[in-house]
Formats: C-alpha cells, sequence, structure tokens
C-alpha cells in the first residue's frame, strides 16, 4: 500500500520533472549561457557583450539575432550583467534608459521562466540567453559558462 | 479555451498529496468523525479499479499539462521571437524652478523666480516589420507663449505679445478660454536595418554630432544647461535629409561608429530654397573594456539662404530676393571616459560662417554680422559619490562669437544631481556667465548673468 503511495509521489514527481529542469552536474549558482541547437558560432566575450547591447544585430549566418534576457529582479541576471557587461542593476536600467532617449534601441525582451527560455532558445535560431547551470539544457547548446563570477567561453 | 499550466500541475500534486496521505490502499479509510458510520471494506477488485482510474486521470492531467505547456510557450513566443513589439510609447519630462540675476534688459524674458515647464518628449516608436522601424519624437510646448516684441515707444514701436488664447466653448459653462500650445518635432523619421554595419533613416533626424546632441535628453545629460555650441546652434540641431549611418568591431574590444547624412541643412522654413545640400558626418572610436570611453569627431557644410518670394507688380514674375545668404562649415571633437564613479566629457567645436555681401544677417539695423569663426568647448566631470544618490559636478565653457556687446565669454557650474532612481532625478545647477572685454549696449553695463535651477527629471 505504501509502495503504491510511493510510486504515485514518484509518477507525479516524473511528471512535474518531465515539464521541468532536469538534474546536471553543474551547480545551480553556474550560469550557462545558450544558444540554438544548430548554431555552431563561435562567440567570443565581446560578441556576448555586444549581443546583450544590442550593438550586435546578426549571427554570421546573416540570422537575426535575439537576445532574451531574464527579469531584472532575478539574481541570474544580476550576476550576468555583472560578468557579462560589467553594470550593475542600477546601471543597466540607466544604460536602456540613455539609449531609449537617444533613440538608440530598446534592451532585449525578457522571459521570466527558466523553462520558457529554454523552450524559446530550442525554436529560434538566432536566439541566445542564459540559464541556471543545473537546468535541463537538451535541445540548445551551450556556448559559455559563468562561474564564481567569470566568464568561461566554450 | 487554454488552461494554466500551474493549475494542472496543482491539481496533480494534489491528488498525489491527498493519495500519500489517504487511507492505504486495500485498507478502510479513516473515519471523519466517530459518529460517522465506518465504511465498508472496498473489495480488492474494486482499489484495483480505483487506481486504474486515478492513472488514467493523471495521464490526461500530464498529456494536458504538456498541451498547456506548449501553448503558453508557443504564445510567448509570439511575444518573444524576432519581431520587436509593434509599438512602444516612452520619453521623458522634466520641470521646475530657475532664477537669473542678471542687468534687465529686453532680451531677458525675466528676471524673476519662475517655475518652468522644460521639456515634455514623447517618442512614438514603430516597429511594422524587422528591420524596419519609425522614430517620432515630439516635444509638447507652451510655445508660442512667451514670445514678445520689445517695444521702443519713443519711437513709434509698440511692445508686441503673441495671444496665444482661445475660446473653450466645448469646456465648462461656454465661455472658458484656453491657452493653446505647439508640438515641436524633435525627430520624425523611417529608419532600415539589417546590420549593425549600415543602417539608414529618412527624414528629421537629430544632426550626429558631439555628445549633447547624441545624449540629447535630460535624463541622459549630466548637467542642466546647455553648450553655447548647442543652444546656439554651431551646428544644426535637426536635420531633414538622409542619414546612413553604422558600427564596425576593431581589435581588443574597440568599436568604429560611423554616420554620413546629406540634408536641406539650415533652412527659414522647411523646404530647401538652395541646391546646396548640407553635408556631413560622424566616426566615434569607442569601448567599453576596460573602461568605458569614446573618441568622436563630426564636420559639415552647407549653404545657408533665405530669399522672399515677391510678385513684380508691372511683369507678374516671380522674385526672390537673397535677405541672407552664407557658406558655412563646422568641425567638432568630444571624448567621454568614465572610470567608474567618476564621468568625464569634454566637447570643442568650431564653425565659420562665410557671408554674401548684401545678405547678411544683423545684430540690430544697420550693425551687420561679420565673417569669421565661432568656437566653443567644454569640460564636465561628474563623480558619483559611492552607495549615495548624489552626484555632484563641475562644468566649465569657454565660447568665443564676435557679438556687439563683446567676443568671449567663460562659464563655470556646479551642480548636483540626486537620483531617487535610474529614471527620475533632481537636477541642481548654479551656473556663472562672464563676458571677457564688453562693452556697454542699450545701457546695459554687464552681460554678466549667475542662473540657477532645479528641474525634477523623469525618463520613462
Amino acid at each position: 500500500m505504501a509502495r503504491r503511495a510511493l510510486w504515485l509521489v514518484g509518477l507525479v514527481a516524473g511528471v512535474l520533472g518531465a515539464s521541468g529542469d532536469a538534474p546536471s552536474a553543474e551547480p545551480a549558482s553556474a550560469i550557462a549561457v545558450i544558444v540554438y541547437s544548430d548554431n555552431t558560432t563561435a562567440l567570443s566575450a565581446s560578441d556576448l557583450e555586444d549581443m546583450f547591447r544590442r550593438r550586435k544585430l546578426a549571427w554570421p549566418d546573416g540570422e537575426r539575432v535575439i537576445p532574451l534576457n531574464a527579469v531584472p529582479e532575478s539574481e541570474l541576471r544580476k550576476q550576468f550583467d555583472r560578468v557579462v557587461l560589467g553594470m550593475s542593476p542600477e546601471e543597466v536600467a540607466r544604460y536602456w534608459l540613455d539609449q531609449r532617449i537617444r533613440g538608440a534601441g530598446s534592451a532585449p525582451r525578457e522571459v521570466g521562466d527558466v523553462f520558457l527560455t529554454l523552450k524559446l532558445i530550442g525554436r529560434l535560431k538566432g536566439a541566445i540567453g542564459y540559464v541556471p547551470g543545473d537546468a535541463d539544457r537538451r535541445g540548445v547548446r551551450t556556448v559559455a559558462w559563468i562561474r564564481d563570477g567569470k566568464l568561461v567561453m566554450r | 479555451m487554454r488552461r494554466c499550466p500551474t493549475a494542472t500541475i496543482a491539481t496533480i500534486a494534489t491528488i498525489a498529496t491527498s493519495l500519500a496521505a489517504g487511507p492505504a490502499l486495500g485498507e478502510p479509510a479513516a473515519s471523519e468523525s466517530s459518529a460517522a458510520p465506518a465504511p465498508a471494506p472496498a473489495p480488492a477488485g474494486g482499489l484495483e479499479a480505483r487506481i486504474a482510474k486515478l492513472e488514467a486521470e493523471l495521464a490526461q492531467l500530464k498529456a494536458a499539462s504538456d498541451a498547456d505547456l506548449v501553448s503558453a510557450t508557443t504564445t510567448s513566443e509570439a511575444e518573444a521571437s524576432d519581431k520587436e513589439p509593434m509599438f512602444r510609447l516612452y520619453g521623458f519630462i522634466d520641470m521646475g524652478v530657475q532664477k537669473l540675476w542678471a542687468a534687465d534688459d529686453v532680451a531677458l524674458p525675466t528676471t524673476k523666480t519662475t517655475f518652468v515647464l522644460g521639456n515634455i518628449n514623447l517618442y512614438f516608436d514603430f516597429h511594422p516589420a524587422a528591420e524596419w522601424s519609425s522614430l517620432v519624437e515630439a516635444r509638447l510646448t507652451n510655445a508660442p507663449s512667451d514670445d514678445e516684441r520689445p517695444g521702443i515707444p519713443q519711437f513709434g514701436q509698440p511692445y508686441a505679445r503673441f495671444d496665444n488664447t482661445a475660446p473653450d466653448p466645448g469646456n465648462g459653462d461656454g465661455y472658458d478660454a484656453v491657452r493653446w500650445g505647439a508640438i515641436v518635432l524633435e525627430r520624425a523619421y523611417i529608419q532600415w536595418q539589417r546590420w549593425a554595419q549600415l543602417g539608414v533613416r529618412v527624414g528629421q533626424f537629430l544632426t550626429p554630432y558631439g555628445i549633447w546632441n547624441v545624449d540629447h535628453g535630460t535624463p541622459t545629460l549630466i548637467s542642466l544647461f546647455r553648450p553655447k555650441a548647442q543652444s546656439n546652434q554651431m551646428f544644426p540641431e535637426h536635420q531633414l535629409g538622409v542619414e546612413a549611418f553604422g558600427r564596425f568591431d576593431l581589435p581588443a574590444r574597440w568599436q568604429l561608429e560611423w554616420h554620413g547624412y546629406v540634408s536641406n541643412g539650415r533652412t527659414p522654413g522647411t523646404v530647401a530654397l538652395t541646391e546646396n545640400k548640407m553635408l556631413g558626418g560622424r566616426a566615434v572610436l569607442s569601448t567599453t573594456r576596460p573602461y568605458a570611453m569614446a573618441f568622436g569627431v563630426s564636420g559639415m557644410h552647407g549653404t545657408y539662404l533665405d530669399a522672399q518670394h515677391n510678385a513684380n507688380a508691372v511683369t507678374g514674375a516671380p522674385e526672390r530676393p537673397a535677405i541672407v545668404r552664407y557658406d558655412e562649415w563646422a568641425a567638432g571633437v568630444d571624448a567621454s571616459l568614465d572610470l567608474g564613479p567618476l564621468r568625464l566629457r569634454g566637447e570643442g567645436a568650431l564653425r565659420h560662417k562665410d557671408y554674401r555681401d548684401g545678405a547678411r544677417d544683423a545684430w540690430y539695423p544697420g550693425v551687420y554680422v561679420a565673417d569669421g569663426f565661432e568656437v566653443d568647448a567644454y569640460m564636465l566631470a561628474a563623480y558619483r559619490i559611492p552607495h549615495t544618490r548624489f552626484e555632484p559636478y563641475l562644468y566649465s565653457e569657454y565660447y568665443y562669437w564676435p557679438t556687439p556687446i563683446g567676443d568671449r565669454l567663460l562659464n563655470a557650474s556646479v551642480g548636483l544631481n540626486t537620483y531617487f532612481t535610474p529614471a527620475i532625478q533632481l537636477k541642481i545647477e548654479l551656473s556663472r556667465v562672464d563676458w571677457l572685454e564688453t562693452t556697454a549696449v542699450g545701457g546695459k553695463a554687464s552681460p554678466d548673468e549667475t542662473f540657477l535651477a532645479g528641474k525634477l527629471v523623469m525618463g520613462f
């Protein structure tokens, strides 16, 4: 009887697990920068910064770059901005306000959910984004890691 | 109808919880109260059927959950696809209070303390298709309020003020009045850009030169007061024409940004009165590492013509006598450097005007503007005090421009920006302007001025 109940709990956990992040060898504190699975472009740290500053608009094959940001309140976003853009949350907010007033463009789109970020990047050829290191990244390609406050390009 | 995946998952979890916490399978369920009759033991076959039914329900819920997630993804995918939002509205506003200490003259609107409405700028940003966009920036003003012409009663020239008061019969009891205000088009263009290296915009754009005209808005600018190069339009602030622009990557994380344009240049109205178009451009070297810095050069050449449009009373033929005509060129250099909390800015601009004889601007009747140079340079240093909202700054400027009251002036300012949020700040600035080697004109002994202003600024 108890085994039956546990089995059902396990089934539910499986359902939840299949629709969320699967465990990974990387710690959750690390950040994986991911792109569309067939995107084999080798990125530099400068490329990554330019994409999220919207200064680089296209991939080498001409596909339009679609940067996807986490929401500003998330630790994921704060860490990414600090390491990749070299800016604090306030500096990022000011940067995009300044860019808008100059008429120089708007900030990347924000996606509030890691699972959704993975889904979108798995489907949009030009997309680039980032997720926690322990997220299930099947269907996307990891191009860089942020570990211990450092950016490591793959 | 779409179902919420979160709710679906919650339903699954509820079933699982109830199963885990509920009666053990094959055993009688505990009674809810001692008064309630104990249920009869379920037969083993019934329990198997119940398990099968729950499993089927779980499978259905799982399928529905997946469908919901896919649906939710698809919806968000449409929102976060490579298409920009069709329309965005943003902008900035500033307003506050100011006071000018100066010897009064007929050109000053007031020397009294006055509340002022600064900028109310709305940006209408359209993206109807990938690579295509349009930006319209409209400034809402009270103009032409305060448009007045000084009078000289002894010479029979009466004082005149533009009256923009109009009846407002649709408001109140039908006898109300309203003071209408005008809209200033700061920019309005259609833009195409596929690559970072090349974009083209057609319409009215801000002239790409220096730091001030690019930063443009009070939330972005550090200082409250504008340099003379800006307020006296050594380069025209706006252009109506075609601008190409782009950015190239250079080694070591440097970038080269370029702009080139052909336009009507300065015009008394909006259409060109001469075939000589204004040609200009700008190049900027910039990087963000190890510090954000940029170094720019700008230049332009153009012809200004103000011509009347008359008809000859005898022949009926049109005549277009030139009232003012000059050729001009201008060059500018600028540099900006951000060293952590320290922000440094500097600009220099040089302009030359070459008039045609008989078609010169006049300072006042009988006194005409000479050919020559106009020079402006400023330095600005701002320091954001760490862990505070405060950014004090110092500003100094040198300006050379031959006028009847003097040729050179020095400006020294001190200011304080207080950031309540990244988008909301209070700017306070005290500025002192000293003319060097001045000449008394129009009964005004000294043209020197002290100006204090405080403005609340909001970007949105």
